[in-house]
């Protein structure tokens, strides 16, 4: 089966109109080629629309990567809701530049080029520098390949909704074990950007929802947008001492057999405020979902093996002795989870 | 509507209300602030958290006046040791977001050094003993929870740093 592109060389999603419908073409490949490969072509050309789950994966993900794009989203837990304007745009480099505003409380904004994040905060006049490794950001909820995805979850399409004034896919994905949530997603019909996604605990609890309450995917999105307000305001002092912290290396440590479908994805040393020596930091992701793991040395503390998690169930945590060190592993996934990857810490040889 | 805030916590309100809380806490920082020193009262009482006290000596400070000003708070808390469940239990179910709030609460507090005279007055009004259950791997929990949330929701990390000005 061919692999179907659906990003140019801008980086830009094609609208159903830009490619007009190639009926000859069609006709041709169906003597030619067998039928499956002429329906993928064909629909491709003429509806511009992904047929199956594997395309609704993939454009999720490179949508709300390449896509310019900016809209209003409430995130809702269990304690309340609150809103953000989000705004995107992939410059002629290559870079990739996020602008968020919290829209409730007080000022703030981050604005994050690539893997930096600037975290403007007026209050203070500080610019706060740190690097995204873990934090769920809307609507870039999808980071794992298709491939990887449909080896842990079941993926059906569901129905098709009205979000925000645009029409939106449902998909659904199953988790195949107890090691992952039920997530729903809904995907803009023309461009597969996510207007909703819904994370549920294993009774089918809502624990999370992100959705657009406007959006505006035409393409009108300047430099000046993913600009902070402050970016020029004289008299702020930028606090660069999180990012420095942080050392991509080996740290040593590894997760000898970590659940079906989790990946590194990221390795670090952190240095923390009040702790003598730095930390590991590893991130696995199943594509969806991600699990910190913290070794730190004990330090002659007393450390009590647990697992538990919020009640809300948002994140679970599991902790344990490792000869002199402790370990602490969390992320949005049941318990089992982070308790089977805590067990599976050991030194790398 | 603090009274509201802690009948909340005690489970005593009917879901209409408690929606209507909820979402005031969300958008409300000093709702939130009454919320979170009222979650560290059931903390203080049950004897958690007490290798925090000391670091946390602005924050005890801030409560005790708030106390001072609202007694009945205090008092049920003290006697019904249900209720303090109950506000525990609360208190895990509170979304990650607050977490993290909290977390880089405490992480701005145990820059600051404590002094002995708060854990004292603490372990006062604490009806147990405070002292053995001391729970460092708790400190570095909240930590890392900061670390793992990221900015998912800033305004939270903005609200912390309110209360910490405001403790100050």
């Amino acid at each position: 089966m061919f692999g179907i592109e659906f990003v140019n060389e801008a980086g830009v999603a094609p609208r159903p109109s830009s490619t007009p419908p190639s009926s000859g073409v069609g006709r041709k490949a169906l003597f030619l080629l067998g039928m499956s490969v002429v329906l993928s072509v064909w629909s491709a050309a003429v509806v511009a629309q992904p047929k199956n789950v594997n395309e609704w994966l993939d454009r999720i993900a490179k949508s709300a990567k390449d896509l310019p794009y900016t809209g209003v989203y409430v995130h809702q837990t269990a304690e309340g809701s609150t809103t953000s304007r989000v705004t995107h745009l992939v410059d002629k480099q290559g870079n990739e530049h996020e602008k968020l505003e919290m829209l409730d409380g007080p000022l703030f904004e981050v604005v994050r080029r690539n893997e930096e994040m600037y975290c403007y905060r007026p209050d203070q006049k500080t610019v706060r520098i740190d690097r995204r490794a873990t934090g769920r950001f809307f609507p870039s909820l999808v980071s794992g390949s298709p491939v990887n995805i449909l080896d842990t979850y079941k993926v059906k399409l569901g129905q098709i909704e009205r979000v925000a004034g645009h029409d939106c896919q449902w998909v659904i994905l199953e988790p195949k074990d107890g090691m992952r949530y039920l997530q729903k997603l809904c995907a803009e019909l023309g461009t597969g950007l996510l207007l909703r996604a819904r994370l549920y605990n294993e009774k089918n609890q809502l624990l999370e929802q992100f959705m657009f309450t406007q959006i505006d995917v035409s393409g009108g999105v300047t430099r000046q947008d993913i600009r902070s307000r402050w970016e020029k305001s004289p008299g702020w002092q930028k606090d660069y001492s999180v990012r420095d912290s942080l050392k991509s290396a080996d740290t040593g440590w590894q997760v000898g057999n970590p659940p079906a479908g989790f990946r590194k994805v990221m390795e670090m040393v952190r240095n923390l405020n009040g702790r003598k020596e730095p930390v590991a930091h590893l991130v696995y992701s199943d594509g969806l979902l991600n699990v910190s793991v913290f070794v730190e040395p004990s330090a002659g503390n007393s450390v009590q093996a647990s697992a538990h998690s919020t009640e809300d169930g948002s994140i679970s945590v599991a902790i344990r002795p490792l000869a002199d060190f402790q370990v602490t592993v969390m992320g949005e996934v049941p318990v089992g989870t982070v308790q089977v990857i805590a067990d599976n810490v050991s030194r790398r040889r | 509507m603090d009274e509201k805030i802690s009948a909340l916590m005690d489970g005593e309100l009917d879901c209409d209300d408690a929606k209507r809380v909820i979402r005031d806490l969300g958008s409300d920082v000093a709702r939130r602030q009454s919320w979170d020193e009222y979650h560290l009262i059931g903390d203080l009482l049950r004897g958690e958290s007490s290798g925090e006290l000391g670091r946390r000596q602005k924050c005890a400070a801030s409560i005790f006046a708030k106390l001072a000003d609202e007694p009945t708070v205090l008092a049920p808390a003290a006697i019904r040791s249900v209720q303090v469940e109950k506000r525990t239990r609360m208190a895990l179910a509170v979304a990650a977001s607050v977490v993290t709030m909290s977390a880089i609460a405490v992480v701005a507090f145990k820059q600051q050094n404590g002094t002995v005279a708060s854990v004292q007055l603490v372990q006062q009004v604490a009806p147990r003993q405070v002292g053995a259950a001391v729970a460092p791997s708790d400190i570095r929990v909240n930590d890392y929870l900061a670390i793992h949330r990221q900015y998912a929701n800033p305004e939270a990390f903005q609200a912390a740093s309110a209360r910490r000005e405001a403790a100050r």
